[in-house]
C-alpha cells in the first residue's frame, strides 16, 4: 500500500516535472523585439522605401554629412581658414597633418561610408518588390545616388588626388556594387580599384541616378537636379569644365532653385529653395550636441558648442571686405574664447544644407570663365550675383582668381575646402607651427586607409606615408 | 504543487504508522569545550529517515526502531558524532570542533557537501572573516581570500562595477564575469543604470547578510552550471536563524575615508617655469599666445589653484543594523534590517543604501521542510561621470594651476579655465541620482521521498527597478545652453526555478553514492524607458516635466530564456576513494536553432591518502588528499540576439527609416572550455597546518568573437565562433595555527597564478581604440600592450627617442618599429593574513598584493607630455633635457611640437602593488562585566580598509581599469579616481 502511494506520487510529481518542461522548451524561441530579422524586413515596397530613409539617415552620422565629411575636409584644409584648437586629438591630426592609421575619426568615416553604400546595393536588389514604376524609378535614382556620391566622398579622401594631366591608375577605393547577406559576403576580401576605375563608377551611378530620379521628391531626398549638382562637383574635381558647365546651367535654368534674400537665409531655415541638398535633422535627431554635430565643433554662443574648438583665423578675415554679410551676418566672435567662428552650423537640430544654388552659379561662372564661354550667362554676371547677395556693390570685371575668391568665401566651412586645393593645385600648412607646406598632391593630405581595415582585409595596400 | 505536497502528507502519515514499533530515547547533548548545551543539533539514525533537533535546552526524544543500531549527531562547525544505541535509553553526546576543517559544510552547485568529500576545487570565505568591515560591495571581501579570484574595483567611485577574473580570463569577447548565485538563483550583476560608469547592481546587496561565499573554480565543481560556468561560479549563501532563544545583536559603525593615494602635479610657480621654457624653444610667445585660450588672461596674475585637490571630500560611512534570529526545532527565522551611508571621497559621489531580510525556515514534519528568503533593497546613488568625461573631478588635474577656483570678476566658480571647471557639476541643483529597488527572494519546499531520496522544489525572482534622474543646469557643459535632464527606468525581471531530487545512501559497508537529478528553467527580461530633454525655464525646474524640448525618448526590450537538465553523482568507497561525474545539458535563446542546446560534461576522482592504513596513524599528517577533475564548461555570455542579422529603425529627421545594424552568423553557438585541475590538500601536526595546492589548465576554444570584418562590405563585426585561447596557473594556499591556548595566532597566506595566451584568432588582431595599446593576437596575452617602444632622450638635443626594428634608437616616431611594450596580467596576486587573539582581544591584518602587471597611464599624452600643450603637468616633468649632456628620460619641453607626445611605452609602468588590505582590532568586553545588563557579548573594534598601500606606480592609486573604453584594454588609467582609506569604528551588541 504503502509503496503503491509513495510510486503514484513520484508519478505524479514527474508527470508534473515533464508538464513544465514541455512547456519551458517552447520558451527558448525568442524574437528579438528592438531590432527585426533581415529576413523579415524588406518584405514590401514600405519597406523597401523605408531603407531609402535609411540611406538618408545614415548620410546625417556623424561620420559622414553629420559632420565629418564636412569638418574634416575644413581641417585638412584649414590653415589660414579653419583652426582646431580643441583638445580632440583626431581633428588636431588633421588640422596639423600629422594623421596616423588610427585614427578613429578616419576608420569611422570608411566604416560609415561603405555601411551606407550596402545598404544601397540592398535597396537596388530589392527593387523588384516594387511594383509602382515611378516609385521604382525613384527608388533606383536615390540608391545610385548615394551609392555614387559615396564613392566620391570616399576615394576625394582615401586616394591621391585626381591629376587631368595624369593616368590615374594609382590604388583609388574599393568599388562596392552588390549587397552583403551572408556570413561569407560579409568577409570578402576586396582591393582597391584605381582612382580613374573609382572616378568611372561614380560617374556611371550618378548619370543613371539623373536618368531616374523625380523632378522632385516628396521626402526631401535627392533629385534629378541633386545628381547633377554632384556630377558637376565630380566633373569640376576632374577639371572636366565643358561637361560641369552644362549641368550648372541646366540647373539654375530649369531647377526651379532659388538664393534666399540673405546669406544666413539657408541656414536659419529649413529646406529653403536654396538648397539641392540638405540633411533632414531635429531635435531628437541629429548628429550630436556634445561630441559630434557641426555646431558642436563649430559654435560657441548662446552655450552651443565645446568652447570654440573651431577658430576662423584672421588670415581669412582679412579676405574679406568689412561690409561683407558673410562676414556680419556668419562670423561671430566666440562667446568663451574670443576667437571668430562661423554662423553657419548654430544648433545640433538644424538642418544641414550639402549643395547649394550658390555654388552652382559659381561652377557656372568658373567653368565659362576657363572655356572663354558665357553659357547662360557671364562669368561677372554669375558672381554678382552671389556676390551682391552679401550686401557687397556689384563688381565690374572678374578674374579667375576673382571668382576662386568668391567661391571660398560663399562655401567656407561647407566642406570643401580640401578638395578645391587639390583640384587647384595649391597647397596648406601643417606642423607644430603651421609652417611646413604640403603642396596639393602630398601623401599627407590622403587619408590613411585605417589600422583595423588593414588588419582584416589583407588585400588593401596602405597609402604612401603612413 | 500544493495538491503534491498534500499528497506527500498523507503519505507521511502512513510510514509514520509503519515505524510504531518502536523505543523512545533520551539524552542531551553539549559543547566538548565548556559543557554548555548546544540547541539546533540534528539527531538522526544512520543511513534512515528519522531525526530530530535538540531543543534550546540541548535535549531530545527521538523514536528509535528495535532494529535502530547507530545514531549520528550533528552540528555546523562541529565533527559528527556516531553513537551505538544497543539497550540504552539514555543517550547524551559531547560535540567537539577538533576537525573543523574537514567537516566544513561547502556550498555546492544544488547541494552540500563535507570538504573531505569534495573532488573539486572550490574556496570558501565566511561571515566570520568579513563580518566588521566597511565593505563597500560583498564581493571585495574575496580579493586576497580566495585564491585563483583575481579582483580589481576599478576605480574609487561608489557602487561602481569591478572586475572579478576566476583562474585567468577566458573570453576575448564575451563576459569573463563569473556567475553569481544568490541562494539558488543566478542574479543580476550587470550594470542596471545607464547614466555615467557601469554601475554594480551587486552594491545593493548587504554584506552582513551572507553566511559564506563558495567560488566554484574547476570543472568538477563548476560543470554542473555548464554554459555559464566557464568563468567561475560565486555562490552566496544568505544567514538562517538557528533554533533556541531569539538573539537580538545590534551593531553600528561609522568612520572616515580618504584618498589611498594622489598624484603630485605642478603649482603655479613650477608650471610658468615649465610653460616659459617650452614657448621659447618653440619661439613662440607665451603672451600672445595665452589670449587664444580660454582665461589665458589669467596668466598675467599670481594665482596658484591646486585643482587636484577639488576632486576630493572628506570621506565618510556609518551603518546601523538590527538582527534577530532563532526559531525552534520546526520554524527558525532569520531578521535583518541594516542601513548604510556612504559619502565618497570624489566630490558629489554619495551612497546609500537600506536592507531588509527575512529568511526563514519550517518544517512541516519530519519529511517536509519549507522556506523563503525574502529580501528588500534601496539603494540612493549619486553618480559620477566615467572617467572619460570632461565632468569626472579627476580632471580638473587639467586645468593649468594659475587659473583661479573662483572667478575674481563674479566671486563664482571660474568659468574661464583652459577645461570645463566641472566642479559647476555641483552646483544650481544639478543632481545624478540613481535608485535601484531590489528584490532577491525566493522560497523552497523539500520532502524526504525515501530516507534516502530527497526532492527540492525552488523558484526565484530577482526584481531590480533602476530609476536614473539627472538633472544639469545650464551653468554646466552638458546642461548648457539652457537645461539638460534626463529620466530613464530599467527594469530587470530574472525568474528562476530548480527542480532537484538528491540521492544520498550507505550502500553495504564501503560504498557510499550520492546524487543529484533535477532541471532548472531561467528566464530574464529587461525593460528600459527613457526620456531626455532640454530647455528649462530656471535651475528650479529640474523635472522633465518642465522642459520645452525633448531631444530623446526610447523604449527597449529584451529577454533570454535558459533551460538546463542536470545530473550529478558522487561515489565514495571506503571513506577514501572518491569519484564524481556531472553533466548539464543547457538549451539557450541566444544561440540559432540548431544549435541552441549544449551538454557539459566532467568527471573528477579524489584519493583520501590519509586514510591508508601507512597514514591512518601518522601523527604528522592529519590530511592528506589527492583530487584531479577534467571537464566541459561553455560561456553564453553576449548579446541576446547575435546570432541574426538584424534591421534596426534609424529616422531620418522626422521621417522613418530602417537600417541594417548586425550581420550574424547562423550556426553561432557555446564558447567552450575545457579544464583540468590537479590538486593536493594536506593538513599536518593535527591540522595546525593545513592547505592546498591546485594546477589548473583551461583550453577555451570556439571563443565567441567579435571577429573585425572587411568594412567594405557594410559590416565592421561578426560574433562568430573562432579562435582558442589558454589559461594555466598555480593556486596555493596553507593556513597555520602558530600558537593556540590563551594566546592565539594563526596565519594564512595564498598566491595564485595565471598564464593566458591567445592561441588561435584565424589571423586575426584585435586592437583597442586609437588612445588605447593593449591588442589581441595569437600566441600572446590578453590585452597585451603593443606599440612604440620609449627609448628616453637623446642627451646632445633632448629629443624623445623611440626603438627602430634593429634596436637603434630613432627620434622619428614613424620610423620607430611597434613591438610588445608590456603585459597587464599578473605574474601572480594573492594575500597574506594574521589573526592574533588573546582574552578579549582580537587583532586581524590581511594583506594582499599584486605582481608583475603593467598598467598604461592612457592620459600621460595630456599632463606627462614636458609641456607640450596647457595641461597640468605631473612633477616630474620637471625633470626635462635642458641642456646638452643631460641624462632623464623627460625629453625638452617644447611647446606643440609633440616632442615625445605619441603613444608609447613612455607611460607603461608597473603596477604591482603590496596592500594591507584590511585591520581589525577589536576587544569583547568580558561576560562578567556585561551580564548584568543582560547582555550576551559586546564588541568594540577599530577596522580600517585600504590601510597601507606600498607601489611603485607614479599615478593614483594602482588598483584601477578604467571602464570608458575598449573591453580589451585592461590596465589603463585616464583620470581613473583611486581607492578609498576606510577607517571605522564600530560596536556590536547582543542580547
Amino acid at each position: 500500500m504503502i509503496k503503491h502511494i509513495r510510486s503514484r506520487s513520484i508519478a505524479v510529481f514527474i508527470a508534473v516535472a515533464a508538464l513544465h518542461v514541455m512547456s519551458c522548451n517552447k520558451k527558448l524561441d525568442i524574437a528579438p523585439q528592438n531590432s527585426i530579422p533581415a529576413d523579415q524586413a524588406l518584405l514590401t515596397a514600405d519597406d523597401v522605401n523605408a531603407a531609402v530613409n535609411g540611406l538618408y539617415a545614415k548620410l546625417d552620422d556623424p561620420s559622414l554629412y553629420g559632420t565629418d565629411l564636412n569638418l574634416d575636409a575644413e581641417l585638412m584644409g584649414g590653415y589660414q581658414q579653419a583652426a582646431w584648437t580643441g583638445t580632440f586629438t583626431q581633428p588636431r591630426q588633421m588640422y596639423r597633418k600629422t594623421l596616423t592609421d588610427d585614427n578613429s575619426r578616419v576608420a569611422n568615416l570608411w566604416l560609415e561610408a561603405y555601411a551606407d553604400i550596402n545598404l544601397a546595393n540592398v535597396v537596388l536588389s530589392k527593387l523588384n518588390l516594387v511594383t509602382d514604376s515611378a516609385q521604382k524609378a525613384n527608388m533606383e535614382g536615390q540608391a545610385l545616388f548615394i551609392r555614387g556620391i559615396l564613392h566620391f566622398e570616399l576615394v576625394r579622401f582615401f586616394a591621391l588626388p585626381w591629376d587631368p594631366t595624369g593616368t590615374n591608375t594609382k590604388p583609388g577605393v574599393v568599388i562596392q556594387t552588390k549587397p552583403t547577406s551572408t556570413e561569407a559576403e560579409a568577409e570578402a576580401k576586396s582591393s582597391r580599384s584605381t582612382v580613374a576605375e573609382v572616378y568611372k563608377q561614380i560617374e556611371s551611378d550618378l548619370k543613371s541616378a539623373i536618368a531616374k530620379l523625380p523632378e522632385r521628391d516628396a521626402s526631401k531626398r535627392a533629385n534629378r537636379y541633386t545628381a547633377m549638382a554632384f556630377l558637376a562637383r565630380v566633373y569640376l574635381q576632374q577639371s572636366r569644365f565643358a561637361e560641369a558647365l552644362p549641368l550648372a546651367d541646366d540647373i539654375i535654368q530649369n531647377g526651379g532653385f532659388q538664393l534666399t534674400p540673405t546669406v544666413d537665409g539657408a541656414f536659419l531655415n529649413k529646406n529653403t529653395s536654396e538648397t539641392l541638398l540638405e540633411i533632414q535633422q531635429n531635435d531628437q535627431n541629429n548628429a550630436g550636441a556634445s561630441n559630434d554635430g557641426l555646431s558642436t565643433f563649430y559654435a560657441d554662443r548662446n552655450g552651443i558648442g565645446r568652447g570654440g574648438d573651431v577658430d576662423i583665423p584672421q588670415a581669412f578675415v582679412d579676405l574679406m571686405d568689412p561690409a561683407d554679410a558673410r562676414l556680419t551676418l556668419l562670423i561671430y566672435e566666440g562667446e568663451t574664447d574670443g576667437q571668430y567662428h562661423t554662423g553657419k552650423w548654430f544648433d545640433p537640430g538644424q538642418n544641414i544644407p550639402v549643395i547649394r544654388l550658390a555654388e552652382l552659379y559659381l561652377v557656372r561662372a568658373e567653368c565659362n570663365e576657363r572655356l572663354g564661354s558665357a553659357v547662360g550667362a557671364t562669368p561677372l554676371e554669375d558672381v554678382n550675383v552671389v556676390h551682391t547677395r552679401a550686401g557687397l556693390p556689384e563688381l565690374i570685371a572678374v578674374t579667375l582668381d576673382d571668382i576662386l575668391l568668391e567661391r571660398r568665401l560663399e562655401l567656407a566651412f561647407e566642406g570643401l575646402r580640401i578638395h578645391d586645393i587639390k583640384r587647384l593645385k595649391q597647397s596648406t600648412n601643417g606642423g607644430s607651427d603651421m609652417t611646413t607646406v604640403y603642396p596639393w598632391n602630398a601623401d599627407k593630405l590622403v587619408f590613411p586607409i585605417p589600422e583595423r581595415e588593414i588588419n582584416a582585409n589583407s588585400s588593401l595596400v596602405q597609402n604612401p606615408g603612413y | 504543487m500544493t495538491r503534491f505536497y498534500s499528497l506527500m502528507g498523507i503519505l507521511l502519515l502512513f510510514c509514520t504508522f509503519s515505524f510504531a514499533q518502536s523505543k523512545q530515547i533520551t539524552g542531551k547533548v553539549t559543547d566538548q569545550k565548556d559543557g554548555s548545551p548546544l540547541p539546533g543539533v540534528t539527531v538522526k539514525i544512520k543511513n534512515g529517515a528519522l531525526g530530530t533537533v535538540t531543543a534550546s535546552d540541548g535535549t531530545y526524544k527521538l523514536d528509535v526502531p528495535e532494529k535502530g543500531t547507530t545514531l549520528v549527531f550533528s552540528f555546523v562547525g562541529y565533527d559528527d558524532k556516531e553513537v551505538i544505541v544497543g539497550s540504552q535509553q539514555v543517550i547524551n553526546a559531547e560535540l567537539g570542533t577538533g576537525n573543523k576543517e574537514l567537516s566544513e559544510v561547502v556550498v555546492v552547485g544544488y547541494g552540500t557537501q563535507t570538504r573531505r568529500n569534495l573532488t573539486g576545487s572550490i574556496s570558501k570565505v565566511t561571515a566570520k572573516e568579513i563580518a566588521d568591515l566597511p565593505l563597500p560591495t560583498f564581493e571585495t571581501a574575496l580579493q586576497g581570500r580566495a585564491p585563483g579570484v583575481f579582483i580589481n574595483s576599478g576605480s574609487g567611485r561608489l557602487g561602481e562595477a569591478l572586475n572579478i577574473r576566476i583562474r585567468g580570463i577566458s573570453s576575448v569577447t564575451a563576459s569573463n564575469d563569473p556567475l553569481i548565485i544568490i541562494d539558488g538563483i543566478p542574479v543580476v550583476s550587470q550594470t542596471a543604470s545607464n547614466l555615467g560608469a557601469k554601475d554594480n547592481p551587486l552594491a545593493s546587496i548587504n554584506p552582513d547578510d551572507i553566511a559564506s561565499m563558495e567560488v566554484l573554480k574547476d570543472a568538477a565543481a563548476a560543470a554542473i552550471y555548464g554554459a555559464r560556468a566557464s568563468n567561475g561560479v560565486i555562490l552566496v549563501t544568505t544567514k538562517s536563524g538557528k533554533a533556541g532563544r531569539t538573539k537580538i545583536n545590534a551593531s553600528v559603525f561609522g568612520g572616515l575615508s580618504e584618498p589611498t593615494r594622489k598624484g603630485t602635479w605642478l603649482n603655479a610657480q613650477e608650471y610658468r617655469e615649465l610653460f616659459n621654457e617650452a614657448a621659447k624653444n618653440s619661439d613662440i610667445d607665451l603672451n600672445d599666445e595665452m589670449q587664444y585660450y580660454p582665461g589665458g588672461e589669467f596668466w598675467k596674475d599670481n594665482y596658484d589653484e591646486n585643482w587636484s585637490d577639488h576632486a576630493f571630500q572628506h570621506g565618510n560611512v556609518q551603518q546601523y543594523s538590527l538582527s534577530m534570529s532563532g526559531g525552534n526545532e520546526r520554524t527558525t527565522f532569520y531578521l535583518n534590517g541594516s542601513y548604510n551611508n556612504q559619502k565618497g571621497i570624489l566630490i558629489g559621489n554619495r551612497l546609500n543604501r537600506a536592507n531588509g531580510r527575512l529568511n526563514i525556515d519550517h518544517s512541516i514534519n519530519d519529511k517536509i521542510k519549507v522556506g523563503a528568503n525574502i529580501s528588500l533593497s534601496k539603494t540612493n546613488n549619486y553618480r559620477l561621470p566615467d572617467d572619460n568625461a570632461f565632468s569626472n573631478p579627476l580632471q580638473l588635474v587639467a586645468i593649468p594651476p594659475f587659473q583661479p577656483k573662483i572667478d575674481p570678476l563674479t566671486g563664482k566658480l571660474n568659468t574661464r579655465t583652459l577645461y570645463y571647471n566641472n566642479l559647476l557639476n555641483l552646483e544650481n541643483n544639478s543632481n545624478t541620482l540613481n535608485t535601484l529597488y531590489r528584490s532577491i527572494s525566493s522560497i523552497y519546499g523539500t520532502i524526504d521521498i525515501l530516507p534516502y531520496l530527497n526532492f527540492r522544489s525552488e523558484v526565484g525572482i530577482d526584481y531590480v527597478n533602476s530609476q536614473d534622474d539627472q538633472y544639469l543646469s545650464k551653468e554646466t557643459q552638458d546642461g548648457a545652453p539652457d537645461g539638460y535632464g534626463y529620466n530613464a527606468q530599467t527594469t530587470i525581471v530574472n525568474y528562476n526555478t530548480n527542480n532537484y531530487f538528491t540521492f544520498k545512501k550507505h550502500m553495504g559497508e564501503f560504498h557510499d553514492l550520492e546524487a543529484v537529478a533535477g532541471m532548472s528553467y531561467q528566464s530574464g527580461k529587461t525593460n528600459v524607458t527613457s526620456v531626455e530633454g532640454r530647455g528649462f525655464p530656471s535651475n528650479q525646474f529640474v523635472k522633465l516635466t518642465s522642459s520645452a524640448k525633448i531631444t530623446s525618448g526610447a523604449t527597449t526590450v529584451e529577454d533570454y530564456t535558459f533551460l538546463s537538465y542536470f545530473l550529478r553523482a558522487n561515489y565514495r568507497f571506503k571513506d577514501k576513494y572518491l569519484l564524481g561525474a556531472s553533466i548539464r545539458y543547457d538549451g539557450s535563446s541566444r544561440f540559432g536553432s540548431n544549435t541552441r542546446y549544449g551538454a557539459f560534461p566532467a568527471v573528477s576522482a579524489g584519493w583520501i591518502i590519509s586514510q591508508e592504513e601507512f597514514l591512518h596513524d601518522s601523527k604528522a599528517v592529519s590530511n592528506l588528499k589527492l583530487r584531479a577533475s577534467y571537464g566541459l564548461t561553455g560561456n553564453a555570455e553576449i548579446g541576446n540576439f547575435k546570432s541574426r542579422t538584424l534591421y534596426s529603425g534609424l529616422p531620418y529627421g522626422s521621417i522613418s527609416g530602417i537600417f541594417p545594424t548586425q550581420i550574424g552568423s547562423p550556426d553561432l553557438s557555446w564558447e567552450s572550455t575545457r579544464q583540468a585541475d590537479i590538486g593536493l590538500e594536506f593538513g599536518f601536526l593535527k591540522d595546525r597546518i593545513t592547505g592546498e595546492v591546485d594546477y589548473f589548465s583551461k583550453n577555451t576554444r570556439d571563443l565567441l568573437l567579435d571577429f573585425p570584418l572587411p568594412g567594405t562590405n557594410g559590416f565592421n563585426v561578426i560574433t562568430k565562433n573562432l579562435g582558442a585561447l589558454t589559461n594555466k596557473g598555480w593556486e596555493a594556499s596553507i593556513t597555520t595555527q602558530n600558537l593556540v591556548g590563551k594566546f592565539q595566532w594563526s596565519t594564512t597566506f595564498n598566491i595564485s597564478t595565471y598564464r593566458n595566451k591567445v592561441t588561435n584568432l584565424n589571423g586575426a588582431t584585435i586592437s583597442g581604440g586609437s588612445d588605447e595599446i593593449s591588442r589581441i593576437s595569437e600566441g600572446r596575452p590578453f590585452g597585451y600592450f603593443y606599440g612604440k617602444k620609449y627609448m628616453g632622450v637623446d642627451e646632445a638635443n633632448g629629443d624623445a627617442l623611440y626603438m627602430t626594428k634593429d634596436g637603434k634608437t630613432t627620434n622619428d616616431y614613424s620610423a620607430a618599429v611597434d613591438t610588445v611594450i608590456g603585459n597587464p596580467n599578473p605574474d601572480f596576486y594573492g594575500g597574506f593574513g594574521n589573526h592574533f587573539s588573546y582574552k578579549g582581544f582580537d587583532l586581524d591584518v590581511q594583506c594582499q598584493f599584486v605582481k608583475g602587471n603593467d598598467l598604461y597611464n592612457m592620459a600621460g599624452h595630456f599632463q606627462s607630455v614636458n609641456g607640450d600643450y596647457f595641461d597640468n603637468q605631473t612633477r616630474d616633468q620637471l625633470n626635462r633635457w635642458q641642456k646638452p649632456g643631460d641624462k632623464t628620460d623627460v625629453p625638452q619641453a617644447r611647446l606643440y611640437a609633440g616632442n615625445g607626445t605619441s603613444k608609447s611605452s613612455r607611460w607603461v609602468q608597473d603596477g604591482s602593488y603590496f596592500r594591507v588590505k584590511t585591520v581589525t582590532l577589536g576587544y569583547n568586553i568580558p561576560k562578567p562585566a556585561i551580564s548584568r545588563l543582560k547582555i550576551d557579548n559586546a564588541r568594540i573594534y577599530v577596522s580600517a580598509v585600504n590601510l597601507f598601500t606600498a607601489t611603485k606606480y607614479k599615478g593614483y592609486d594602482p588598483e584601477l581599469n578604467t571602464a570608458s573604453f575598449s573591453t580589451i584594454s585592461i590596465g589603463h588609467d585616464f583620470y581613473t579616481p583611486p581607492q578609498a582609506r576606510t577607517i571605522t569604528i564600530g560596536i556590536n551588541i547582543g542580547l
